[in-house]
């Protein structure tokens, strides 16, 4: 990295070739003590994403793949960063796996990680991260609660937080500044003012963050945001939701949905108890999390809506419900194979309770959804039920990232001088620099990568490339080892990948024996054994 | 943290059909006491104790793409 004084942003995770997953991003300040006139380094974080689609169920290898960051943070194994690059601060946007997934990792692998800030429910949310991989209370880092519209200052950076609308409440977008210029993070966001849980984007504090100076460098949420339109509104979702359930109020309702979702969760059954309906939760443990996770922070849905029952999936609590009273709130919104309703449609008819008459509503829309409703279609005892998907009624679909309209919406408000995405794949981030291009906006004219770096100065941006684009790969059978590095590439060439599994399999073949195709069902008590070993 | 699996396990065990998520707090302390436990916890403790309980109960088959 340069060593001129600037403001300096680097994707290292998120900015991918393929994808977003793993989002995280680093922002380090240099500029002069006014009185010594001895160049100054901060840097923070923020967030700290792990990558989605790393699970390998075919050789069961790689359990975690998260950013490497052992140039900014101690992890066991790796030379400690120098002094002046230690990460001050990691600031968590949102409580997306993909965005704090990584910290419990970082915490098992024995790293020190710097002082965390975040909202109550992300806060909420990690730590059910942390007893999921069963850490010792002991050895959690310090958490910090924060609120939108906190300033915070480390070093020379100055963090602005700004609620942002996403679909989990407490999300935040940055403005990080330091002398030499400003940047604002968006995070995951979309322009809906009136989130369903919270309060969603406030244009107003974007007026006034304007009013403070201009934006040199707005890293904005390029997920869907080349979409046309704008992102639906969370209450538009909760009506047509109400719609439905009321229009089929004598039936069994099958609803599929995010499981991460805490906004469309909540919107979900606010519809079902508008209508009277019980809810049964069956989603997995994600949706147990956020459902959890809503509580501990303040939003007890149960104690919301006292005319229905919330209940879990697979009880007796379930059973003694009139399945004709109940909404079935699942996971397998793109047909994943474990996914109790996809598993139904394969014939497991113990996986879910589903009623010769029920009404099935599927959200997504596009290829996305082909698999669900290729499966549902098939299923003999599902292929005539009633179903509904985003294509019939679409404001089912309601995506926590900007669309178009949004980002006209949000970049007319803070009139940035520069664009640049994050949270996308070079397709995607290609798009959004032509669009934001033809908008008039500046641009770095291609997608930064994780690993590479861009000096942000008041009188523009400066790309420093880097080849240094890295990830960690933690396995299970290397929880006890520093983890392996590997290169992005792994998930950008499908030829260095398919290299890199042959390589992998057989070192782990030779250490551990060989690797079963498709691991055994364990069994409750094996996992608590497992939960049991892991958290010591 | 290893208390709370134990005691989830101790849960599993007595009460194999009940899905702890939906529980309320109150009938959750009746159902700690069964086992042995101190019933009076706070909401905050017994949400770690479901999610220990969840986890636990979970096999890697369970794992969904928690976004669209």
């Amino acid at each position: 990295m340069s060593e001129e004084k600037g403001l300096y942003w680097s994707p290292r995770g998120g900015n991918n070739a393929r994808d977003f997953w793993g989002s995280c991003h680093a922002f380090t300040s240099k500029q002069e003590d006014p009185k010594t006139g001895k160049m100054e380094r901060d840097t923070i974080l923020i967030d700290l994403g792990q990558h989605e689609q790393t699970r390998d169920y075919e050789n069961g290898i790689y359990d975690k793949v998260v950013p490497a960051l052992a140039d900014m943070i101690e992890v066991p194994g790796y030379p400690p960063p120098a002094e002046d690059k230690r990460c001050r601060a990691l600031l968590l946007s949102h409580g997306h796996s993909d965005h704090i997934g990584a910290v419990a990792t970082y915490v098992q692998m024995g790293a020190k990680l710097p002082p965390i800030f975040c909202s109550k429910m992300t806060a909420n949310l990690l730590e059910k991260d942390f007893i999921e991989a069963g850490i010792d209370e002991s050895k959690w880092p310090v958490i910090n609660e924060i609120n939108a519209g906190d300033t915070l200052e480390f070093g020379n950076i100055k963090v602005r937080t700004m609620s942002a609308s996403h679909s989990v409440p407490g999300a935040f977008s940055f403005k990080v500044s330091n002398d030499e210029a400003t940047i604002f993070h968006t995070g995951d966001t979309k322009g809906d003012p009136s989130s369903f849980l919270h309060g969603g984007v406030n244009f107003g504090d974007y007026e006034k963050i304007v009013s403070e100076g201009p934006i040199d460098l707005m890293t904005f949420d390029g997920t869907t945001a080349t979409v046309p339109g704008h992102a639906t509104y969370e209450a538009d979702v909760n009506k047509a939701y109400s719609d439905l359930i009321k229009k089929h109020s004598d039936k069994q309702m099958i609803l599929p949905m995010a499981p991460a979702h805490a906004e469309r969760m909540a919107a979900i059954i606010d519809a079902c108890a508008k209508n009277g309906k019980n809810v049964i939760l069956q989603g997995g443990p994600v949706m147990d999390a956020t459902y959890l996770g809503l509580k501990d922070s303040g939003y007890d849905l149960q104690k919301y809506y006292p005319n229905i029952q919330i209940v879990g999936g697979k009880s007796e609590h379930a059973e003694k419900l009139d399945p004709k009273t109940t909404v079935v709130l699942t996971a397998g919104i793109y047909g994943e194979a474990n996914a109790p309703l996809a598993q139904f449609c394969r014939g497991n008819d113990k996986a879910m309770h589903i009623e010769p008459d029920a009404v099935i509503i599927t959200p997504l829309i596009g290829t996305r959804s082909e698999r669900l409703a290729k499966l549902l279609a098939e299923c003999p005892k599902t292929k005539n039920l009633i179903t509904y998907t985003a294509k019939d009624v679409p404001n089912l679909y309601g995506s926590g990232h900007a669309q178009r309209d949004d980002f006209i919406k949000i970049a007319e408000k803070l009139q940035p001088k520069t664009v640049a995405p994050i949270h996308a794949s070079t397709k995607l981030a290609n798009k959004l620099n032509d669009m934001a291009s033809e908008l008039g906006y500046g641009t770095l004219g291609r997608q930064i990568r994780n690993g590479e770096s861009v000096k942000v100065t008041s009188k523009g941006c400066e790309v420093i490339e880097n080849e240094n684009q890295n990830w960690f790969g933690w396995s299970k059978a290397t929880m006890d080892r520093p983890p392996e590095m590997f290169k992005d590439e792994y998930y950008t060439n499908e030829a260095a990948r398919a290299e890199i599994e042959k390589h992998k399999r057989a070192y782990y073949e030779k250490r551990i024996g060989k690797v079963p195709q498709n691991p055994k069902k364990t069994s409750f008590k094996e996992m608590l054994a497992k939960q049991y070993q892991r958290g010591r | 943290m290893t208390l709370l699996i134990e005691i989830a396990q101790k849960l599993e065990e007595k009460y194999p059909k009940t899905d702890l998520i939906g529980v309320s707090d109150a009938d959750l302390g009746k159902m700690l006491a069964t086992v042995g436990e101190h019933a009076n916890h706070d909401s905050k403790w017994l949400n770690k104790l479901k999610i220990a309980w969840t986890s636990a109960r979970t096999s890697e088959d369970d794992i969904t793409l928690p976004y669209d």
